[in-house]
Parts: C-alpha cells; sequence; structure tokens
C-alpha cells in the first residue's frame, strides 16, 4: 500500500532494468559479453579477419609473401600469424568471444522467450491504437460484457489465442496466432552453438590418418597406395588393400571418373568386403571415412626384346623432376642402365620435332630413354651416355636392334583417410539453425490487440493489427470479425 | 564441343531483348508513362520466357553430351545465364505484386550487363565460354541440382535487396523533405555559365521520377524481405555447401576463398538483420541498414566473381574447364 507522504516514493515496475551503478561487476561483465552490440562488433571483426585471410593467401612461404606484398608487409603476416590466419591465437579468441556471446545472449534470449511464450502479459499502449495502420473502430450497443464476449467469440472463431486485461474503464485485449516464432531466434542461436560444439569435438575427436608414399604438392594429409598395397588404420580397427585404380578422360583430357576398388581387412587380415571409392562417394567403416582425393604417377611398365629376342620388362617408380633408372641386359652377360631423363604426362610433338604437354593429365605419357652403355665408371662419362628416344604407347624406339616400348603407366591412389565425430553434432546444428530461421523469419505471427471503451451509447471497440505486418494479412481476420459484429470500418 | 548453332541464335535474341528491355525502362527516367513501363515488362517476359526455353535446351544438349541429366550450371556461362534469368524472375514477381516498376530501372541493366558478358563469350574465350563441357568428378553429384539453384534463390533475393537499397538512398531524403539530391550532388561543380534552370530542370525530372517509387518506409521493408529470403537461403546455401564438401572432399569446412568469401558477405547480412532489430527504426538507422545492404551486394559479387578470377581455390572451376594450352618444352 502507498503512503500518502509529502515525497511519493518512486515506485518501479517489477521487471523493470535496473540502471547501470545499480548492477554489480559480474552483472556488467554479463551485460557486457551477451549483448546485441558486442554480436555486432564481433561478427564485424571476425569478417574482417575472414577478408584478410581470403585476399592473402594462406600457407605459402615467406618467400611468397615478401614477393607479392614487399618486406614491411610480410612481416606484419609474419608477427599477426595471417599466413595461416585461420590458426592464429587472435582469430581463436575471437572466435572463443562469439562463442562466449553466443552462449550468454542464449540465456537472456531463453528467459525472455520462456516469459513471452508462457507469461505474456496485455500491452496496454492506447497510442498503439492510434497509430496502427489497420484498424476497425465502432461503437456498438450494448454493455462492456457483451461486447467483451462477442469479441472473445470472434477471436476463437479466427483461432487466436487471447489474453485480456483491465485498466480502469479499458479493457485491454491482446491476440495473437503463430506464437511459436518467438522461439525462433533462440533455436537459430542455439544452432549456431551447436556448430561450435561440433567444431570443437572435431578438433579434439577426430584428424586425419595417413601414411606411406611421399604425396604431391599439395596433399600432405593424403595416404598414396599403388595397386597392391594396403594400409592398416588402427584408430579404426582396420585397413583396406587398393586392388584396382581407374582413371578416365574425356577427349579434352578433362578427367571424368577416379575410382579406387579396395577390399577392407580386419586385424586379423581376414577379408571383409570389397567397395569402390570415388569422389562424391567416400567409404564409411567404424566411423572413419575413406575419401578419393588424388592420383599421380606411380611406375611406368615397359619392355625391351634384347639381341638374342627374350622379352625383358622393366617397372621404374616415377620421379617427377629426376632421372630414373633400371637394369638393361642387351645379351647374357652383358649390363646396361636405361635411363629415363624425361616424363611427359599428356605428351605431343610439334611440326618441328619439339615436344610439349597438352595438359598436366597423365592421359597419353610420353618418357625419354637414354642408355648407359658403360656402368663401370661412375658418373657416367657422357660419351657412353645413348640416345634412344621417345616412347609412348604407340611410338617404340630401338638401339643396335634392341626395341624398346613403354607399356603402361600405373597410377598411384591417394587418399584422404578421416574421422570426425563432430561432423554429426554440425549436421545436426544445420538442422536446428534451419528449423530457427523458418520460426523467426516464415511462421507467420499474427497479432491483434483490442480495447473496449463504455461510452454513453454503448461501448466503443477498436480493434488494431500489428504495426509490423502489412495491412492486408489481416484482411481477412478483420472481415470475420466484422461479421460477428457488424462493424464497418 | 560447341553448343549446337540454333541455341546461339535464341541466345542472341535473348541478348537482344535484354538490351531492348534495359532501354524501354531506363526510359522510365525521363518518360513516366505506363503503357511504357508495361511495354518493357512485356519485352521482359517474353525474353525470361525465351531464356527459361535456352535453359531448357541447354540442359538437353549437355545430357546428349555428358550422358546423364544435371542442372544446366556447371560453368560461369551456364551459371550466369541461370542467375540472370533467376534475377529477372525475382524483379518480375516484386513488380507484378508491388508495381515498382522503376526498379527495373536498375535491375533490368544490371542483368543485362551480365547477359551480355555470356554473350560476348565464345569457345575462345576461357573467362565465360558456352561451348558444352564435361563436369569434373567433383561435380558429378546431385549436390549440384540442389546446392547451385539455392544460390540462385539466394543471390537474386540479394539483387533486389540492393536495387531497393539504392531506391531508399534516393528516396528517403525526398520524403524526409530534403529533397535536392541533383542540386546537392551537382553543386560543387565549378560551371562556367548559368547552370540554375538545368539543375532545377534535373531536380524536377528526379522528382516525377520518384513519384513513381513507393515512399521510404515502404521500401524499407520491402529491402528487409528481400534480405530475409537472400538470407535465408544463403544460409542454406552455405549448409548445402558445407555438406556437399564433406562428401566430396572430405571436409566441411576448408577455409577457401568461395567459402570465406561467402561466409563474409552472410555475415554482412546477419549483421544487417541484427541492426534491423537493436538499431531501432529512426531515419538514419534505417540509412545504414541500406548502405549495408550495399555493402553486402559487393561482397556478394566478390564472392560470385571476384573470387573465382583472382583467388584460386577448390572452386575455380567456375572458369572455364576447356582450357588446354599446348607449352613446348
Amino acid at each position: 500500500m502507498i503512503q500518502n507522504t509529502a515525497e511519493p516514493p518512486v515506485l518501479q515496475k517489477p521487471g523493470a532494468k535496473q540502471t547501470l551503478l545499480e548492477k554489480n561487476f559480474l552483472d556488467r561483465l554479463w551485460d557486457f559479453f551477451s549483448s546485441g552490440q558486442m554480436a555486432i562488433w564481433l561478427l564485424s571483426l571476425s569478417g574482417l579477419s575472414v577478408l584478410i585471410g581470403t585476399i592473402v593467401e594462406q600457407n605459402k612461404s615467406p618467400e611468397k609473401y615478401i614477393r607479392t606484398y614487399g618486406p614491411l608487409i610480410a612481416q606484419l603476416i609474419q608477427w599477426f600469424h595471417i599466413y595461416d590466419l585461420y590458426h592464429s591465437w587472435w582469430f581463436e579468441i575471437i572466435m572463443a568471444f562469439i562463442c562466449l556471446n553466443l552462449f550468454l545472449s542464449n540465456f537472456n534470449r531463453a528467459e525472455k522467450v520462456l516469459k513471452k511464450y508462457y507469461h505474456a502479459s496485455v500491452p496496454m499502449e492506447p497510442s498503439y491504437f492510434r497509430d496502427a495502420p489497420a484498424k476497425l473502430t465502432q461503437n456498438v450497443k450494448g454493455g462492456i460484457q457483451e461486447a467483451c464476449l462477442k469479441l472473445e467469440n470472434s477471436f476463437l472463431k479466427i483461432k487466436y489465442n487471447f489474453q485480456k486485461e483491465q485498466l480502469g474503464d479499458t479493457t485491454y485485449y491482446y491476440a495473437e496466432k503463430g506464437k511459436l516464432t518467438v522461439w525462433g531466434s533462440l533455436v537459430a542461436h542455439i544452432g549456431l552453438l551447436l556448430l561450435f560444439v561440433g567444431v570443437i569435438v572435431g578438433h579434439f575427436s577426430g584428424g586425419y590418418f595417413f601414411g606411406h608414399y611421399i604425396p604431391p604438392q599439395g596433399f600432405d594429409r593424403t595416404t598414396m597406395l599403388l595397386p597392391g598395397q594396403s594400409y592398416y588404420i588402427p584408430e579404426g580397427d582396420f585397413g583396406f588393400t587398393l586392388k584396382r585404380f581407374v582413371a578416365r578422360w574425356n577427349k579434352e583430357r578433362i578427367p571424368t571418373l577416379y575410382r579406387s576398388t579396395v577390399v577392407v581387412f580386419n586385424r586379423r587380415g581376414k577379408d571383409l568386403f570389397t567397395s569402390n571409392i570415388e569422389v562424391n562417394h567416400p567409404l564409411v567403416y567404424h566411423n572413419v571415412k575413406i575419401y578419393q582425393a588424388t592420383y599421380t604417377p606411380g611406375y611406368i611398365v615397359g619392355h625391351y626384346t634384347d639381341l638374342n629376342g627374350k622379352k625383358h620388362v622393366f617397372r621404374v617408380m616415377v620421379q617427377q623432376g629426376g632421372n630414373m633408372f633400371f637394369t638393361i641386359h642387351p645379351q647374357k652377360g652383358k649390363e646396361w642402365v636405361g635411363m629415363i631423363n624425361k616424363f611427359i604426362p599428356d605428351i605431343v610433338f610439334g611440326p618441328d620435332g619439339q615436344v610439349g604437354s597438352f595438359s598436366k593429365e597423365p592421359y597419353n605419357p610420353g618418357i625419354h630413354l637414354l642408355l648407359v652403355t658403360n656402368i663401370k665408371k661412375m658418373p657416367p662419362d657422357p660419351k657412353s651416355i645413348k640416345k634412344v628416344g621417345w616412347l609412348t604407347k604407340t611410338l617404340t624406339a630401338s638401339y643396335h636392334g634392341i626395341q624398346f616400348h613403354f607399356d603402361k603407366l600405373v597410377l598411384v591412389s591417394g587418399f584422404e583417410i578421416k574421422r570426425d565425430l563432430g561432423v554429426p553434432i554440425i549436421f545436426t546444428s544445420f538442422a536446428v539453425i534451419v528449423l530457427g530461421v523458418i520460426l523467426t523469419f516464415y511462421t507467420p505471427h499474427k497479432v491483434i490487440r483490442a480495447q473496449i471503451v463504455s461510452n454513453p451509447n454503448g461501448s466503443q471497440i477498436v480493434i488494431a493489427a500489428s504495426r509490423r505486418d502489412r495491412e492486408q494479412n489481416y484482411e481477412k481476420d478483420f472481415n470475420s470479425i466484422q461479421k460477428v459484429f457488424q462493424l464497418k470500418s | 564441343m560447341p553448343q549446337p548453332h540454333y541455341m546461339d541464335i535464341i541466345y542472341n535474341i535473348i541478348w537482344g531483348g535484354y538490351l531492348l528491355a534495359s532501354l524501354l525502362y531506363l526510359s522510365l527516367l525521363i518518360w513516366q508513362s505506363v503503357p511504357l513501363a508495361k511495354t518493357a515488362k512485356a519485352v521482359l517476359i517474353i525474353t525470361v520466357v525465351l531464356q527459361l526455353i535456352f535453359i531448357l535446351l541447354r540442359m538437353r544438349a549437355d545430357r546428349n553430351y555428358v550422358g546423364f541429366w544435371y542442372a544446366p550450371l556447371a560453368n560461369l556461362f551456364e551459371e550466369a545465364t541461370c542467375l540472370t534469368f533467376a534475377v529477372s524472375v525475382y524483379y518480375l514477381v516484386t513488380e507484378s505484386f508491388t508495381n515498382f516498376r522503376a526498379l527495373g530501372t536498375i535491375i533490368v541493366p544490371l542483368n543485362t550487363l551480365l547477359v551480355t558478358w555470356c554473350a560476348l563469350g565464345g569457345p575462345g574465350n576461357s573467362a565465360m565460354s558456352y561451348s558444352l563441357e564435361q563436369p569434373p568428378p567433383a561435380l558429378r553429384s546431385y549436390w549440384i541440382d540442389i546446392h547451385v539453384p539455392t544460390h540462385l534463390i539466394a543471390y537474386s533475393a540479394l539483387v533486389i535487396a540492393f536495387g531497393l537499397a539504392i531506391f531508399y538512398l534516393i528516396k528517403a531524403p525526398y520524403d524526409r523533405g530534403s529533397g535536392k539530391l541533383v542540386t546537392g550532388f551537382l553543386s560543387w561543380i565549378p560551371f562556367g555559365f548559368r547552370m540554375n534552370e538545368l539543375l532545377g530542370f534535373l531536380e524536377g525530372k528526379l522528382s516525377e521520377f520518384l513519384s513513381w517509387v513507393p515512399s521510404s518506409d515502404r521500401i524499407d521493408k520491402m529491402i528487409y524481405r528481400a534480405v530475409v529470403i537472400g538470407f535465408s537461403f544463403l544460409t542454406a546455401l552455405i549448409m548445402l555447401g558445407a555438406t556437399w564438401a564433406e562428401v566430396s572432399w572430405g571436409t566441411y569446412w576448408g577455409w577457401d576463398p568461395k567459402e570465406t568469401s561467402a561466409l563474409i558477405t552472410w555475415i554482412v547480412y546477419a549483421v544487417y538483420l541484427h541492426g534491423r532489430f537493436l538499431l531501432g527504426w529512426g531515419t538514419k538507422q534505417r540509412t545504414l541498414l541500406a548502405v549495408l545492404c550495399i555493402v553486402g551486394f559487393a561482397s556478394l559479387m566478390f564472392t560470385y566473381l571476384g573470387v573465382s578470377f583472382l583467388l584460386p581455390g577448390l572452386h575455380s572451376y567456375l572458369r572455364s574447364l576447356s582450357v588446354f594450352n599446348v607449352k613446348l618444352i
């Protein structure tokens, strides 16, 4: 009860916000980190950082940055870890703050949403009815009770949930439909938080498993296997053997397919099943995913016929940019060395005998063969190096009656083997975010407010639609209400 | 492989249609005539129908060449053709529902620029080749039919939001009663002769034109609606892309320039939507948000074209695939 004193006490509504001075340090800290303004600043900051990361090529050598940007900026790139920005300490701090902001703001949001959803109060603002774009005003005969009953019936008819409150002579109504939308923003933000959880879980629970062979540049997480080779994954408690690798190109030398056929075996070495791994079709087993990542020339297979007419097969491992050697027996008791000094993945011969390449794909490979006839002296005497010539699938070359053939190029298949337990969480977060977006933006939330005042002729009813909505969205509902009241707008 | 010759002819007709529609829409800047606007709309509708026929024919030609059906979105020419189609359809729907014909003075010429680039492309043009091409293995997936069309909806909505934002920035000062745009912009030019009459004439013309433009309040609501649609589909686009990347590349997020650039665009529009709820409804705040929409559009275009051409990454196949150089060693 309010006492009648000279200076009336200042009344504070139960839900009124505390002023800044009344809050303790923790409250202020909470408000600071959970505020929408903070969200905007963090989003802007992360956007700016990502922009820098997009423009500055990532994970390049210091020399490349010096060449591109000059020594000063290259130094800054080094200091601020911009060369690997997305793993830099400061970027991770921004991400941590975004997580914190999401986490704290979700608490605030949840409190508001729960209050709005379960304990909504009827807003009583006469100005609302004055400014509303769509409204019905009419004097009706009969008392307030009768008018209220009719209005409530009409709300039920158009399936609106309503609440009413009395303030003096005026009865206020707050009716709404599609209230679920109030959950939208919270659900979307919980989805975003879940996304971060998925990333963190993935960071600690998973990783890439790799080994064997030297992967080509840019594929440092790749497991390279030649047909017949196996790789055991202890983390998945199984292994696999590459049975066959097929690469196909179209006439324009564009790869149209690369497929590895693998046999999966258990720890005892027992074959379990055979599977094809292609781009867009990874093998998933024991939470481990095996992706077809790349391929590269593995070894060259060819043959020659010696002076006695005997056929010898040679296999040489491809070493891009280096010489490759194999032994040749031109006749019994004699030994030469074959030296492949050039490997062209897609060879083309120019009209003047020049050699070029159509593409980087091993579509029509060619090798250039030399022979070292005196192997006793190493490095060989240039005089003992004899030129044989270019070999392709259709081109053979001979030296003193020994015919050399290029038979095939065996490709090495590159796999990415990965386990990431965060992925299901991330996909769940996607679903939650989509649900949140649908609830926020695509669930029509209709709000109608009404006030009923008694006047000398009966009652005056004012019904107003939400100010944020389009007038025409309420046309049908207003017509239904009109029918009950027989009002005219 | 070149596309059938009759398709080249159809594309040239489409190009002509866009040029004519642009001319007619731009004429509205001078003559605000309803028959002229209706003619412009009719020309655009005919062109869009032709474009739809072209897209269907291209799908069939791709199928005959590659051997299976897929959405014709595997290279920049196909992708840009579908995008201009989507923007035009979105614009026509907006015009039909809102009667905001003046919006066409920005959207249709903008679309025409991209169509012109497509039309000037050719088999020898590595950036915009309209040859039929075999998609690489990564694109041989049903995901292309889901992920890329989502981007068409997102981008077309955000392009419309950009056009609306420009109109908001022009119209808002007029609605406030302080609109002297032409005089304001040109008064600093040190003309050596009396320009008052000309400036007054231009101001009058602009006022007449702006009488065809809805109030800034209404434009603001239209921007919000377009951004909501664009942002929703942009969110879906990024998520679908991440899901596809997980299936195809073994990682849902590889910090590829296309991904990061799309993320920046998403952040800009997320800031817009947060700003919309946090900054309030004042004119200054709404002007700031309209500017943010223009920044978002710049980011969108950088994601669409800038990243594909300037920054190497996993999405570089948006450029033409049939680039083979005979490099003599």
